[in-house]
């Protein structure tokens, strides 16, 4: 995962949760930092999808891919490499 | 009065004692079910003070299940407690209730709760093993089976007292007009400290089905959800709309229908017909009924639909449930009289005394909805009262997440909000004016509302302004807010638009 994704989604999660990065980051599981709702999720997923003009896909709407920093992370580059070669970030 | 449910699912375990009653990892037989409760039963009557509730932190594993029987069979009240509530909150509500003792699992956090804690083991075989089973103690009928607390609109929550006989007239209802048979798959997917798994559960356990518990962090990603529904063939399902809506969206439902399926009941706030016939559409085997009804009485109206009646603008609450009373008083407002209905409120005189009225010598509870009977005799809800919204099939007082606001030292001023949302019913949205001189940011008015409510409570988003707007009458001009665009909760400027 490259550190630029890593950047984006603490960044991300942290503005949607209005808490610092630290918490975002150091937590065990993001389901444990109060205001990870489900209303939260489909914010962190729709930035995700307009910044890097990916669509994630229903299969990847689950617990284990939002579930830490590392995931998000792994999740944005994942859907990176299978979109078509060059993709534009907003 | 029929028999007290928890009666009812012991009777039921006689006849399927190795049948499954909760699916998992480790299953749990009806056998080992009624015995797990029976020693825990033995347990609280040696160190749970008598006459007094006792707290379960209601996470959705099958030890929360054992420890509700178990304390029914004491006959002891239960308090259903959220295991995400915030502390303070769950401190306030354990004090109010008076409870004596929690009923916890090993990896809960209860510091601070203030009150002594039995940690229970995750699987029901190991809990209380060192103790006798008990028989069920005699039921007065009109003692407390278990308490749920509620949005009250001064600031805190209120607790419903719901008693055996309230209890037995629901679920006696309810398995009679939607019965269940031992080879139903039951999912149990609202939060255990909510009304609808009263269904779930009762009537569930005494048919001899087995449920299946839908644990939180399934519940949060529709996805998941509808994974767990196929996996487990999943044949009766009772959620909230907005829960029932999230199905369709961001799915594969269209993919592969819900064949199982074959019973979906809604209750909680209204189901509009675009995203119930979606829905509907990928159920081929499944009959579809609407239960309305407050906590404080449980379910009293019930309609079950055809596809026909989904081109109409609004689905019909029905008919009235069982041997419920209603009336409709001249103003439109429902009451209803009758098994299901609450005695009231636990330590709240001042609000018992609005909440019911005397009709005839019968005593009726306001529904504080308003209803019209249309010529072929169905109800149809036409609103509520001011103040009282819906969102995710929870209901909110808005002076309860104000007043919540208000304790941030940093505000002088708020006013909270309901806009209509497709999904969710309602998002809530809260308007905040700093105190002089101070610098107080939506972000540590949203911290602060997430360490004081619940989730379903805290605001969508939070704006600052220098002042509210008032009206003539000096009153914060709430219809103003409503037209007033909705700020991003993190004060972002390349994001304004609420995203959802």
């Amino acid at each position: 995962m490259t550190r630029t994704t890593d950047a984006f989604a603490a960044a991300t999660v942290a503005d949607v949760l209005a808490v610092d990065e630290a918490t975002v980051c150091d937590a065990a599981t993001l389901f444990d930092v109060p205001g990870y709702d489900s209303m939260a999720i489909v914010t962190v997923l729709e930035r995700i999808e307009d910044h890097y003009g990916v669509e994630v896909p229903p299969r990847d709407v689950v617990p284990e891919t939002f579930s830490s920093v590392p995931a998000i992370s792994a999740l944005i580059d994942r859907l990176r490499t299978d979109a078509t070669p060059e993709v534009t970030a907003s | 009065m029929t028999t007290p449910v928890h009666l009812d699912v012991f009777d039921a375990a006689r006849r399927h004692g190795d049948a499954t009653a909760i699916a998992g990892d480790v299953p749990v037989t009806y056998t080992d079910l009624i015995a797990a409760a029976s020693r825990l039963a033995t347990r609280l009557n040696a160190q749970a003070p008598p006459g007094r509730p006792v707290a379960v932190l209601s996470a959705k594993r099958p030890s929360t299940v054992v420890a509700f029987l178990a304390v029914l069979a004491t006959g002891r009240a239960y308090l259903p407690v959220d295991p995400a509530m915030p502390a303070d909150r769950r401190a306030f509500i354990l004090r109010d209730a008076g409870c004596g003792l929690v009923l916890a699992g090993g990896g809960d956090d209860l510091s601070g709760c203030g009150v002594p804690v039995l940690t229970l083991p995750a699987d029901p075989r190991d809990i209380a093993t060192g103790d006798r089973p008990s028989e069920p103690a005699p039921i007065d009928p009109d003692s407390d089976a278990y308490l749920l607390y509620t949005s009250g609109s001064t600031g805190t929550p209120k607790g419903v007292r719901i008693t055996h006989r309230n209890a037995a007239a629901f679920v006696g209802w309810a398995a009679g007009a939607f019965p269940l048979k031992p080879e139903d798959a039951v999912a149990v997917h609202a939060p255990l400290h909510f009304d609808l798994p009263v269904y779930d559960l009762y009537a569930g356990l005494s048919a001899g089905a087995t449920l299946h518990l839908v644990d939180e962090r399934t519940a949060l990603f529709p996805q998941a959800l509808l994974d767990f529904l196929r996996r487990r063939r999943i044949t009766a399902l009772y959620a909230v709309p907005s829960a029932l809506t999230a199905l369709i969206h961001r799915t594969d439902l269209a993919d592969a229908p819900l064949d199982a399926l074959r019973q979906l009941l809604y209750a909680g706030e209204e189901f509009r017909p675009e995203p119930l016939a979606r829905l509907w559409a990928a159920l081929p085997n499944c009959e579809v009924a609407n239960l309305y009804g407050p906590i404080e009485t449980n379910v009293i109206t019930s309609y079950r639909l055809d596809r026909a009646d989904l081109t109409r603008s609004r689905i019909p609450i029905g008919h009235p449930a069982g041997d419920v009373s209603l009336r409709v008083a001249d103003d439109g407002e429902l009451l209803v009289a009758g098994d299901c209905v609450t005695p009231g409120y636990l330590n709240r005189p001042e609000l018992n005394e609005k909440a019911f009225r005397t009709i005839g010598g019968r005593r009726f509870y306001r529904t504080g909805d308003h209803v019209r009977r249309d010529p072929d005799g169905l109800l149809h809800l036409l609103g509520r009262r001011d103040g009282l919204v819906k969102t995710r099939g929870y209901r909110v007082e808005l002076g309860e997440v104000e007043s919540a606001i208000g304790r941030h030292p940093g505000v002088a001023e708020v006013a909270v909000i309901a806009r209509p949302d497709d999904r969710l019913t309602h998002t809530l949205h809260a308007f905040v004016a700093g105190r002089e001189g101070g610098a107080v940011t939506a972000g540590a008015v949203l911290r602060h509302c997430r360490e004081q409510l619940p989730g379903y409570m805290v605001p969508a988003t939070v704006a600052i302004r220098s002042a509210l707007p008032r009206t003539s009458t000096g009153k914060i001009a709430r219809a103003e807010l409503l037209g007033l665009p909705a700020e991003n909760p993190a004060e972002d400027p390349e994001n304004p638009e609420d995203p959802r």
